[in-house]
Order: structure tokens, then C-alpha cells, then sequence
């Protein structure tokens, strides 16, 4: 066969992204492999510093060369390639290109590798003797990650996936008959790529994904320091190095955890900052973690009691990050998540890695010669049934279709808890030969390590809670091996949950369930973790005092007592919000404790006081989450809508009925819906809000409410709500028409509009085959007015004549009947008419009738007609109404008489649904972030600052 | 006791409450069927959407309420009375598996309050346009 020229085809990109691929690849092999033969010559003779430094610089070559050529692909719009058909779009503006860089699988797991190789390049300057061990871990991690863009083939398996692929070139278009054209680059489809899903085309996708991923690369060097240590026979050195990148890592996993939070709630309209969503959690779990470990470093380097518990939640840490990876990315979650990435194929090789580093991490914990033989075999030993069993899988046999689990049918399953298993009863054999001992002696109670050991098993706690809620799914898989156990089980037992866990379908709460789910559990562990961040600071290590503590404690007490009691008053909480309030009052307390303790205990000394001032950000930040979700409420109430039920209607509803050009009361505002237009894939809704002007009504004055008549009894200024003035006040007193023509007399309100205040322009965002909505909010200090579109026509469907499709009912007699939004038909009855009209055929049957059309203002009559042959196949003969625009038509059927209605585009008013609501103290919030990060980086530049001096120490002596 | 040992027994019944919370918390999953048998108990059912029913949302009567009909896994299909505060749910249409939440009432409809929904993704969709790239020519 002969090799096709295509035209066109810029072929040269891709082989150089190829050839760097393979370059970060080989170099960080040989970077790992250098920098381990550096760590045995245990710095004498040291002959491989010098060529793994290079090997991991050539790495870093590769990396950033990757990205280059990735970058050039998509500025220069080459759809030859998949990547960039598939993220890129002839419309995007070109600031977007970064964000369409990481997008995709590939796009984020660069984006990860580089920052490894900064961070890599950073440790190669400062971590001084400890430089072989850890920069053999990092070089060792990044192999794993360089492998993930190789896009090799072994068999069927996927090994990486590679984003310098070309489209005719991917596994799913391979045998497609266009790849054989040579030309196939002028086939319109490749005029233009997919372009990025209009949702992420917003300036948090330009700064969220590199935060997060600086945080989720961080988690690497205090594992790596880990390692290290055990590696190297010190198991407590490492731990002094590796705080100020533990804390580094907290802040910036913080920060972009929050920007996520942030780019929720600013842009996508999911309702507030935090959802529990599944990717949401996936990266707070390893900064529970995180947090939890960084604080048993700090405990560690006074006094080393809770060694173990440092080495395994800083192992845990990133080996998290690569789980939520996993759950992320390789698709086990499904459907339970609105922007989890659909399975790409690499479930298989993120499972490898994630229980390799399991395995090296557990197998290191132990120094016990015999244990880690154990251990390391029966690893290797699993692995390779594992292997065999895929091989030799018959393929056939295999379960398909709707529900199975990823690796149903195989024994990778069974397996992986046979390994989960061994690994903890070795993690709890290292536990008691080499690290019991070192507990001899029992924490005082009074002590700052005790407290702090126990702040880090709450978090723990937190996080292992949040790990298991979140991957339920994940559990189905572990539960389907022994689903024949669990039947005989609930047999035997009759309990409802064996049957259950015998048909594994459980699945991760939705929505709304979702928060309860979280809430039950989070929010009393928030409650015991802030009481801790509030006595922690005051307890001195060893041991303290009580009576000391306690009268140091008792002023921040007694404060976090009266605000909290202050707050009960001003805002309302619901009765089975009990936790809640006791959560806010332990935030309090942490908040004055810390305070305080930074400006009585530590004078305010700015080196010193980090901690303090990160602690008191971390309550501020929570006590704006929970005051501005609990005590959100909606400002929109619906006005106008069925007439019938209105009466009723002056319940709180949550979204509001508004025509263009109309102004209507909306909470403490006037809003007019001032215009709608479409711009590109956005439709906008201008609505100025306008000032609430006050209204007096005199004595005497009549006033229409809902169709009704009303006299007022007073003069009075009115109030919000026109029930209270009339049936709580007196201020009104309803009377018949007969006395005050309706017309004359105006609409009740509740104030007058007055000056524009502001603009908002809550967007509807047209993607392929989904509409987003794109709330718009207004920011003040003390709330924030957030409000977005619920409902809006998009387009009207006319035909030739410019009427809308007919609807149709069955009609009751004498009942008003809704036509549209704002008209209502009554028709009292049809009679039979004898003498037809000439205009109609003499043998048909006539009955007739008046209908009265009504909008509340102005009256329409007309006669309407069924018309029927002698043997009762009906006729239509539609009228028109000239001032509602619509054509009417009525016919007899079987369950009555049938009403059509086909109502002209010129009589359809444009309407909005508007929704609007209040999110009081939400910037607390925000305040809060920013006062951690500033408290975290002051507390970084103390560490940095000890842990130089004692170098200098050391130099000296 | 031990501090240890108290701490430790804390622990672990925590660790229990929390793995009974997440698994007994959790609605069952059923069928239409089981949903009729559950005596007024909130249901989870999986299903996808039923194409030859229309779909009613009329925003001016109920802007929270959105009817359509669900095929479950058996291949009974039932009315469904979503009533949902963010109107009707974004791509229901496109959906290729639905997951509801909610009970039947007396007026013989499926109450949800909750839903979720698999929507095909954007490779789907790539897979199939570049299927048929020839013939959009």
C-alpha cells in the first residue's frame, strides 16, 4: 500500500512534541536511577550528584518543551491534531488558550509535571544533603507521570495517552473511510475544532486549575521528605525541612480549593461556593490531610510522641492526591458528579501507581529486615496473580451492558482489598516493634501536644469521612466479589443492609441529599476542631497548668459566649440547627482565643504571631460560610401569576415573574427589566435595580389588589406587605366595585422606584447541547445580591403568519380559563343557533356562545362558534381577537367542548424568571481566605527563619 | 484507663458511625415497582427518559415543576413530577440516564424532588460527527 501524502498537514509540531514526550520520559528515568546511586555512595566519591542534576534539567527540557509545542498547536489552530480539535475553537478568543492547554487529561496531567519540575528545581538549590533522596523520590514520581503521555500500546492496554496525537491517527477514527483522503484536512469538519465547553471560558479557569495543581504538586516534597527519611535510617531528621513546604503546600492547596469555590459561585451558578461535589471533595480531602499533617510536624520537631501518625498522614497526603486523581479522572465515579471527566482509559495505570506508592510507603515504614521481605512478597506476589488473571481473562466471559463495575468479573478486585489489608496489619506490626516504644511515657493532659494530636485526628476523621461518602461508588466494587456472603448473611440475620450491600448499588448522595449527608458528619467534627484551634495556642508543651490556662482562656471565653448569644437575637436559626449554632460559637471562641493570644501572649510580635493570625482566618472563613448558606434567603417573590390562587399567594416563593419593560417590588428594591438581547452564544437580561421610595396613602383612597377593591381607612405610609396593612393593621377595608370605578383606581404598592442604584445582567450561556445560566451578582460589604435568570424565552417558534403554535384544552363553562400569561377567557355556555348564516353549508349543526376575554384592564367580546356536520365531524372556524392578538377556535370532541388557541408574536410579552438571592456576610468569607494565607506565609518565613539559624548554628560550632 | 486506650476507643466509634451514617444514610435504589411498595419512603430509581412521552414545563404555572415520563430498568415507564428550584433541568432532553429521587403520591405520579442525569459526553459526540465527517461535506 502506498503511504498517503496529505495535504496540508503540519506533521513537524507533533514530532517534536513526540520527541520531547520521550525526552521527559527517558531523562527522568535516568534521573531516578542517577540520583539513587548518589544516595548510596551516602555522599563519599559522589560521582552521579553531577549527571542526575542534568538528567532531571533534561527532564525538565522535556516538560516544558511538551508544553511549548502543545502551546503553538493551538495558538496556530492546527485540527490536525485531536488535542487541539478538541479543546480549541475558531471563536475563542486567544487568552483562552491556557485554559484549553488544560482542559483535557493530558493538558492537567502537564500542568501537574511541571509543577513537580519547578518545585524539583527549587529542591535541587535548598535541600542541601537530603538532595539525593528526595530528588530521587521526585524524579522517581515524575517517570510515573512522563509515562501518562507516552500513548503507547501494549496488546489492548493503553499505556499514557498522548496529546501530540493526530485526529486520523486516534483509536476511534482509525478505519474511518475519510482517513484514507488525502485531502481530508478541506473536509469542513476540520475547518473548525470542538472548542472549549463555553462554561470554563471564564477567568477562573485561567487561575484555578494552576493553583490547585501548585498544591496538589506540593503534597510531593514533604512525602518525598518522608521517604527520604525512612530511606535513609532517620526517620526524625526529614521532619524539620520539610515543614515550611508542608505549610507552603497547605496554603496554596487552600487557596486554590477556595478559587474553585469561588468560580462556582461567581460563574457557574450552582448556588453558593461549595456543593459537596465529587471533584470539589477530591481535593479537600488531601488538605485535611494536609493540614492534619503539617500540624503533627510541628508537634514532632519538639517532641517526637506521634512519629508514626506524621510518617502516615504525610504519606497519605499524596497518595490522596493521586486517589482523587483516580476518582476523578479514570471515570469509577460516573454519574455522580456534574463535571467529573468521563472514563479516558487510563483506570488500569492510575490504579498501578496509586497502589505502588501505597506499597513503597507502607513497606518503607518498617526498617524490620524480615517484615519488609514479607511484605514486599506478598505485594509482588498479588501483582503478578493480578497479571496472569488479565492475561489469561477470556474476554467473553466477561459481564457487559448497563451497571457493571470496572473490574467485575475479574479477581483485580479481590485483590486489591487482599493487598489493602495486608498493608495495614504490616503498618500495625512496623507500629508496634519500632514506633510503640517511643510513646513510653503518656501526654499530660493539659498539654499542646496532646490537643494538637487530637485537632489532627478529628481532621482525619473529617477526611476519611468525606473519602468514603464521596467514593461509594468505588465501594460497590469491593462489595460485588462477595455478593453471595452478604445474601446468606441477611438470610441469617433478617438486617436490611446485608441485602443491600448483596445487590452493591449503593450510590453517592444527589443533590439535595448531599448536603445532609456532609452536615450530619462535618459539622460536629468542624465543632470539636475549632474548640481545639481555640485552646491549642494556649496550652504550653509538656504540660500546663490548669489554673493558669484557665484563667488565660476566660476572657476569649466569655466573649465568643456574648457574641454568640448577641447573634441568636439579630439572626434567626432553625430549630434543628442546634449544631450549627454550636458550631458558630466554637468559631468564635477560636477566632477571640487566637486573637487574643497573638496580642496578649506574643505582643503582637509579627514574626511570631502566624499561626495565630492563619488560625484566625481559618474561623473567619468558616463562620462566613456557614452564616451567609444558613441564612441566604430569596428576594424574588412571584407577583404575577393565577389570579385564583392568589390569595394564597403570599408565601415566600423563590423566583419571580417580570415583562420587559415593566418595574415591579423585588425585596428592598424596584427592578426594571429593561432589555434582552443576545450577543454571540449569550443571552443577557438588563435589569436595573432602582431605590424603594416610600408610598402614602390618604384616607379615602382606592387601591386595587389582586382584582379586588380596597378603601383606605387611614392615611398611612404603606408597608411591605399590603396583608399586613389590611388585615393585621386595618389599614384597609375591602368594598364592592359598585363604589369606585376599578378603573380609575391604581395597583396597591408597597413604594414608589426611585433612583437607579445599579445594573445586573444575569446571562443565559448557550453551550452545544446545554444551557447554562450565569448569575450576576452585586457585591457589598455586608451581603451580596446574587440573582440569576430561571427562565427566559429563547426563541419563538411563528409560522408564515406570525402566530405562536396553537394550544389547546378542554373548556369549562362559565370558569375563567388562563390563555396566556396575562389573559383569562370565560365562556358561560353554547346554545344551538337554528337560522345558520349564509357564509355557512346548510346541513351542519350550530352552537354558539359569548366569551369574554379579559387582562384585568381591558374587555374583549366576541361569539364563539362550534360547528359540526349532521354526523358530527367537526368543522373549525377560528376567530380572531383583535386586542389579545390570538386566534380562538373552538370544537365538540367526546370529553366536551375543545378551546384552540394560536396566539400572535406581536401580543406575546417578553418574560423573565428571575431569581434573587441575598448572601448575608459572605465576605467574611473571602476576608478570611486572605487572612490565612497572610497568617500561613508569615508562619512559613518564621519556620524558614529557625531552620536557618540553626543551620548557621551548626556552620558555626 | 489509658489516655491512649480512651482515645482509641473514641476512634473507633466514630469511625463506626461514620461508615453506618454513610451506608444506612443512603436511599435505597429500586424500580417503580419497589417505589410503589415502599409505604411513603423516599426511593431512589434509575432510569432513562421516556421519548415517545412529551415533556410539560410550563414556567407560568410552576416554574419548579417539570412532568416527563422515566423508563426504570425494568422497562416500566411511569409519570414523573419533578419539582425542582432550578426550574426544568438543564439538558433532560439529552439525558441517557436519569436518577430520581422521591416517592409515589396518591394522584398515582412519581413525586421527585432530586435529580440526576448522565448526559452524553462532549467524546461521544466527537466520535460521532467524526464518523460522518465525509458526509457533512
Amino acid at each position: 500500500m502506498n503511504e498517503i501524502q496529505y495535504i496540508n498537514e503540519n506533521a513537524l509540531p507533533g514530532m517534536l512534541g513526540n520527541f520531547f514526550v520521550v525526552l521527559s520520559f527517558a531523562s527522568a528515568i535516568f534521573a531516578t536511577i542517577a540520583y539513587i546511586m548518589s544516595a548510596r555512595s551516602k555522599g563519599i566519591d559522589d560521582v552521579w550528584k553531577k549527571p542526575a542534576r542534568i538528567g532531571f534539567y533534561l527532564h525538565g527540557v522535556g516538560v516544558i518543551g511538551v508544553i511549548g509545542t502543545l502551546l503553538y498547536m493551538l495558538v496556530n489552530h492546527m485540527y490536525e491534531y485531536k488535542y487541539v480539535w478538541e479543546h480549541l475553537n475558531n471563536e475563542m478568543p486567544l487568552q483562552y488558550v491556557f485554559s484549553c492547554m488544560w482542559e483535557g487529561q493530558e493538558g492537567s496531567f502537564l500542568l501537574w509535571t511541571f509543577w513537580h519540575v519547578i518545585l524539583g528545581f527549587l529542591l535541587i538549590r535548598w535541600s542541601r544533603d537530603w538532595e539525593p533522596w528526595v530528588m530521587a523520590v521526585v524524579a522517581g514520581v515524575e517517570v510515573f507521570l512522563a509515562s501518562m503521555l507516552l500513548g503507547v500500546y501494549f496488546g489492548d492496554f493503553q499505556f499514557g495517552s498522548n496529546p501530540f496525537i493526530l485526529n486520523r491517527e486516534a483509536a476511534v477514527n482509525v478505519g474511518l473511510p475519510w482517513t484514507q483522503n488525502a485531502n481530508y484536512l478541506s473536509l469542513p469538519v476540520f475547518s473548525n475544532g470542538r472548542g472549549l465547553n463555553p462554561l470554563l471560558q471564564n477567568y477562573w479557569m485561567t487561575i484555578h486549575p494552576p493553583t490547585l495543581f501548585l498544591g496538589f504538586a506540593s503534597t510531593l516534597i514533604p512525602f518525598a521528605y518522608a521517604i527520604a527519611g525512612l530511606w535513609r535510617g532517620d526517620r526524625s531528621g526529614w521532619v524539620k525541612p520539610a515543614i515550611p513546604w508542608a505549610f507552603f503546600g497547605v496554603m496554596i492547596l487552600g487557596t486554590g480549593i477556595l478559587m474553585g469555590g469561588a468560580w462556582a459561585y461567581e460563574a457557574l451558578g450552582f448556588g453558593g461556593f461549595w456543593a459537596w461535589d465529587p471533584v470539589e471533595n477530591a481535593s479537600l480531602v488531601p488538605w485535611l490531610t494536609f493540614v492534619a499533617s503539617a500540624h503533627l510536624l510541628v508537634i514532632n520537631q519538639r517532641k517526637q510522641t506521634s512519629l508514626f501518625s506524621a510518617l502516615v498522614l504525610t504519606l497519605s497526603t499524596f497518595i490522596l492526591v493521586l486517589y482523587s486523581t483516580f476518582l476523578t479522572r479514570s471515570g469509577v465515579l460516573g454519574d455522580s458528579s456534574v463535571h467529573s471527566f468521563v472514563e479516558s482509559g487510563i483506570l488500569a495505570q492510575l490504579l498501578v501507581y496509586l497502589l505502588f506508592f501505597t506499597a513503597l510507603s507502607t513497606f518503607l515504614l518498617s526498617s524490620n529486615k524480615k517484615l519488609r521481605l514479607i511484605y514486599g512478597g506478598v505485594s509482588v506476589l498479588l501483582f503478578i496473580i493480578a497479571i496472569l488473571n488479565l492475561a489469561t481473562l477470556d474476554k467473553a466471559s466477561l459481564p457487559t451492558g448497563e451497571g457493571v463495575l470496572p473490574g467485575e468479573g475479574t479477581i483485580v478486585p479481590t485483590l486489591t482489598l487482599i493487598f489493602v489489608v495486608v498493608s495495614l496489619v504490616f503498618m500495625y506490626l512496623a507500629y508496634r516493634k519500632e514506633y510503640k516504644a517511643n510513646v513510653e511515657q503518656e501526654e499530660a493532659l493539659w498539654s499542646r501536644e496532646f490537643w494538637m494530636f487530637i485537632g489532627a485526628l478529628v481532621l482525619t476523621l473529617s477526611a476519611v469521612h468525606v473519602t468514603v461518602q464521596t467514593s461509594v461508588n468505588v465501594g460497590n466494587i469491593f462489595l460485588a466479589p462477595f455478593s453471595e456472603t452478604w445474601k446468606s448473611l441477611h438470610q441469617s440475620t433478617g438486617l436490611d443492609i446485608f441485602k443491600r450491600m448483596a445487590e452493591h448499588n449503593f450510590s453517592a448522595p444527589a443533590e439535595k441529599e448531599r448536603f445532609d449527608a456532609y452536615h450530619r458528619i462535618q459539622i460536629p467534627l468542624a465543632f470539636i476542631l475549632f474548640l481545639i484551634v481555640a485552646i491549642g495556642q494556649f496550652l504550653k508543651y509538656r504540660t500546663t497548668p490548669f489554673s493558669e490556662f484557665a484563667r488565660k482562656i476566660g476572657l476569649s471565653l466569655l466573649l465568643a459566649f456574648i457574641t454568640t448569644i448577641l447573634l441568636g437575637f439579630v439572626v434567626e436559626f432553625d430549630s434543628n440547627a442546634g449544631p450549627l449554632y454550636a458550631l458558630v460559637f466554637a468559631t468564635f471562641w477560636a477566632l477571640f482565643a487566637n486573637f487574643d493570644y497573638a496580642i496578649r501572649v506574643l505582643k503582637g510580635r509579627v514574626d511570631v504571631i502566624g499561626a495565630s493570625v492563619a488560625h484566625v482566618g481559618f474561623a473567619m472563613l468558616i463562620i462566613g460560610a456557614v452564616i451567609s448558606t444558613s441564612q441566604s434567603f430569596f428576594i424574588s417573590e412571584n407577583k404575577i401569576g393565577n389570579v385564583t390562587e392568589l390569595s394564597k399567594d403570599f408565601s415566600n416563593s423563590e423566583d419571580m415573574l417580570i415583562y420587559k419593560g415593566d418595574t415591579m417590588v423585588m425585596g428592598e428594591y424596584f427592578v426594571h427589566f429593561k432589555d434582552k438581547y443576545r450577543s454571540g452564544n449569550r443571552l443577557y437580561c438588563t435589569i436595573d435595580y432602582l431605590k424603594k421610595e416610600p408610598i402614602s396613602y390618604n384616607e379615602g383612597e382606592y387601591v386595587v389588589v389582586q382584582g379586588s377593591l380596597f378603601r383606605s381607612l387611614k392615611s398611612h405610609t404603606a408597608s411591605d406587605s399590603f396583608l399586613r396593612d389590611w388585615a393585621q393593621d386595618s389599614l384597609w377595608k375591602e368594598v364592592t366595585p359598585a363604589e369606585y370605578d376599578m378603573d380609575e383606581a391604581p395597583e396597591w404598592k408597597p413604594g414608589k422606584p426611585g433612583e437607579k442604584l445599579f445594573t445586573l445582567e444575569p446571562t443565559l450561556l448557550f453551550a452545544k447541547d446545554q444551557t447554562s445560566r450565569e448569575p450576576s451578582i452585586r457585591h457589598s460589604l455586608s451581603k451580596d445580591l446574587y440573582t440569576y435568570i430561571k427562565y427566559t424565552d429563547t426563541e419563538m417558534k411563528t409560522d408564515s403568519s406570525g402566530y405562536l403554535e396553537p394550544k389547546s384544552g378542554v373548556i369549562p363553562f362559565g370558569q375563567p380559563v388562563r390563555l396566556s400569561e396575562t389573559v383569562t377567557i370565560s365562556l358561560d355556555t353554547l346554545r344551538r343557533v337554528d337560522s345558520l348564516p349564509a357564509n355557512l353549508p346548510q346541513n351542519v349543526v350550530l352552537k354558539s356562545g359569548t366569551a369574554i376575554l379579559t387582562d384585568g384592564q381591558s374587555t374583549e367580546r366576541m361569539v364563539l362558534a362550534t360547528v359540526a356536520t349532521l354526523d358530527g365531524t367537526p368543522l373549525v372556524f377560528p376567530v380572531e381577537s383583535e386586542k389579545f392578538k390570538m386566534l380562538l377556535s373552538l370544537k365538540e370532541t367526546s370529553e366536551g367542548v375543545e378551546l384552540t388557541m394560536q396566539q400572535h408574536s406581536s401580543g406575546v410579552k417578553d418574560m423573565l424568571i428571575l431569581s434573587a438571592e441575598i448572601f448575608p456576610q459572605i465576605n467574611v468569607l473571602w476576608l478570611g481566605c486572605l487572612v490565612m494565607v497572610i497568617g500561613t506565609t508569615m508562619a512559613i518565613r518564621h519556620r524558614i527563619r529557625l531552620a536557618k539559624g540553626k543551620q548557621k548554628q551548626n556552620a558555626d560550632s | 484507663m489509658k489516655k491512649t486506650n480512651i482515645v482509641l476507643l473514641v476512634l473507633i466509634a466514630v469511625v463506626s458511625a461514620i461508615l453506618i451514617s454513610v451506608y444506612v444514610g443512603t436511599v435505597p435504589s429500586t424500580t417503580f415497582e419497589g417505589a410503589k411498595s415502599a409505604d411513603g419512603k423516599n426511593v431512589r430509581i434509575t432510569g432513562t427518559l421516556d421519548k415517545t412521552q412529551p415533556i410539560e414545563y410550563d414556567p407560568l404555572a410552576n416554574a419548579n415543576l417539570t412532568k416527563f415520563h422515566v423508563v426504570d430498568s425494568t422497562g416500566h415507564s411511569e409519570k414523573v413530577y419533578l419539582t425542582y428550584e432550578k426550574g426544568k433541568p438543564d439538558g433532560l432532553e439529552f439525558s441517557e440516564k436519569i436518577t430520581l429521587l422521591g416517592k409515589f403520591e396518591e394522584d398515582g405520579a412519581f413525586h421527585a424532588n432530586d435529580i440526576q442525569m448522565k448526559c452524553p459526553s462532549k467524546y461521544n459526540d466527537q466520535k460521532h460527527s467524526l464518523e460522518t465527517a465525509e458526509k457533512q461535506q
